[in-house]
């Protein structure tokens, strides 16, 4: 006789549950659960049939030639596609994501509600934007308030359970007019069931903080610091007076323009810090470029590509896996110092540039534009290049496997790098 | 080795390799490694089945 398993009926009476709690409550983000925990449906279909087999084995009952059948194996397959699919379609994750748009594919809806609020501040006020999830745009102007306005989008199964969870969410604007609150309360915890789009206007002297951030920020106009932390999407800094600190982890495209004081980025996959930066800089999951920096500067990526041209001060530049073009165009150099463990390295200076090189790569060839002034050493995978021209500061190059490329800037270069940024 | 094992190796197999399958997802899901990375654990996970099934026969 064909021994039954207790997974197929455990199996149905799951699967019945969770279509009766959708029926009877409706506005529970089920689909949400499924999306998060389907996996764990697995393991504990695996470890049922691994604690049936054992038991029958230990009362010495004949035990299945297979433990999951070739049907089985079907529904498994189904399961994982459906799983795998939901899970995607919700962008969601344990650790906080923001999920990608309004999608909703298997029942449910976005709605949306207007958010309004002011408050009247100092000319200076510090705003905090605490664990706010969506996108802010942030402006300074010439009013002493900080005015938020938007909307917020409420994902609900319908127009009720949305009202619900409208009045559950209210915008709040507290503090006092040196230090400005601005928080959406989120009910349905990691769920993210509201998310806000909204512009605020603060004092240009204002300063900006933002914790527990989720969704895209793009801040422009403010003479104080920035700092952001936790979670976001795409980050866009344009002419900020302040300090610029971010820390966190999985930016999506980030870009800064306009930075007077210092800047320092902590991301898992990117560091960065420069003095001052005048020109631009973007980081996308590929690559990172920028142009007119002033130094000193410290750029250290783990597989990206980096282009920097038009740099005054120094520069450190490390990268793990990915190329390095560095084209300083301007005279005096500083001190540039370039490390990559596998990837090419780039370095196009001015031809009447003055400085001393120590370059190498322990796999591959180097080409040298600058003559010989410089003393090529190479042997077998192994090539060196060392030696002064005139009198300048240290370059130090070197990758453990890659390409070394030491030549003149040509002019029309600065255009050709400033063109492909625009783009 | 007891003459069932063999049996017992392969009639748990199966759900092993389950359990291992929803691991990888959930490792994913929790901000870990993806399953396009860990994939080839389920093969690992094989071959030591299959492995000790044939030390199991061998020895019955």
């Amino acid at each position: 006789m064909r021994r039954s398993s207790l997974v197929t009926p455990l199996l149905l009476i799951g699967v019945g549950a969770l279509l009766l709690a959708r029926t009877l409550h409706p506005e529970l983000p089920l689909m949400d659960y499924v999306a998060r925990y389907w996996p764990f449906a697995l393991i504990g279909w695996g470890a049922l049939r691994v604690a049936e087999i054992v038991y029958w084995a230990a009362a010495s009952k004949p035990l299945p030639a297979r433990g999951i059948s070739g049907g089985d194996w079907l529904v498994i397959a189904v399961v994982c596609l459906f799983g795998a699919g939901l899970h995607a379609a919700r962008g969601i994750t344990w650790t906080e994501r923001i999920p990608f748009g309004n999608i909703e594919i298997f029942g449910g809806q976005a709605f949306d509600y207007p958010i309004n609020g002011e408050k009247a501040s100092s000319l200076t006020p510090r705003v905090v934007i605490d664990n706010f999830r969506g996108d802010v745009q942030i402006t300074g102007g010439d009013a002493a308030s900080v005015k938020v306005t938007g909307h917020k989008t409420i994902r609900a199964f319908d127009q009720s359970g949305a009202d619900r969870l409208d009045r559950d969410s209210p915008l709040e604007i507290g503090g006092d007019s040196n230090r400005v609150v601005i928080r959406l309360r989120s009910p349905g915890g990691p769920l993210r069931l509201v998310s806000g789009t909204v512009e605020i206007t603060v004092p240009k002297g204002a300063s900006i903080e933002a914790q527990g951030r989720n969704g895209n920020a793009r801040i422009s106009s403010i003479e104080g610091a920035v700092n952001l932390s936790g979670r976001g999407e795409d980050i866009d800094l344009l002419d900020i007076g302040g300090p610029v600190s971010i820390s966190g982890g999985r930016y999506g495209s980030v870009q800064f323009r306009n930075v007077s004081k210092p800047l320092h980025f902590d991301g898992p996959q990117a560091q960065f810090s420069i003095e001052k930066l005048p020109g631009e800089l973007r980081l996308a999951p590929g690559d990172l470029s920028g142009s007119n920096w002033s130094g000193p500067a410290h750029v250290s990526m783990r597989s990206r590509d980096v282009q920097i041209s038009d740099f005054t001060g120094s520069l450190t530049v490390s990268v793990e896996r990915g190329d390095i073009e560095l084209r300083p165009m301007r005279l005096p150099l500083a001190h540039i110092e370039a490390h990559a463990r596998s990837g090419d390295i780039r370095l196009s200076l001015p031809p009447a540039a003055q400085f001393t090189l120590d370059a190498s790569t322990s796999n591959g060839e180097i080409t040298n534009d600058f003559g010989g002034a410089l003393k090529l050493d190479s042997g077998g995978r192994r090539a060196a290049l060392h030696g002064a021209v005139g009198n300048g500061p240290a370059i130090q190059i070197q990758t453990e496997r890659g390409q070394i490329v030491v030549g003149k800037a040509v002019p029309g270069d600065a255009a050709q790098v400033l063109k492909k940024l625009d783009q | 080795m007891n003459p069932n094992t063999g049996s017992l190796l392969s009639a748990v197999r199966g759900p092993v390799l389950l359990i291992t399958l929803g691991a990888l997802f959930a490792i994913d899901y929790a901000g870990g490694v993806s399953v396009g990375r860990t994939w080839p654990a389920l093969l690992i996970v094989l071959g030591l089945f299959k492995l000790a099934e044939h030390v199991a026969v061998r020895n019955s």
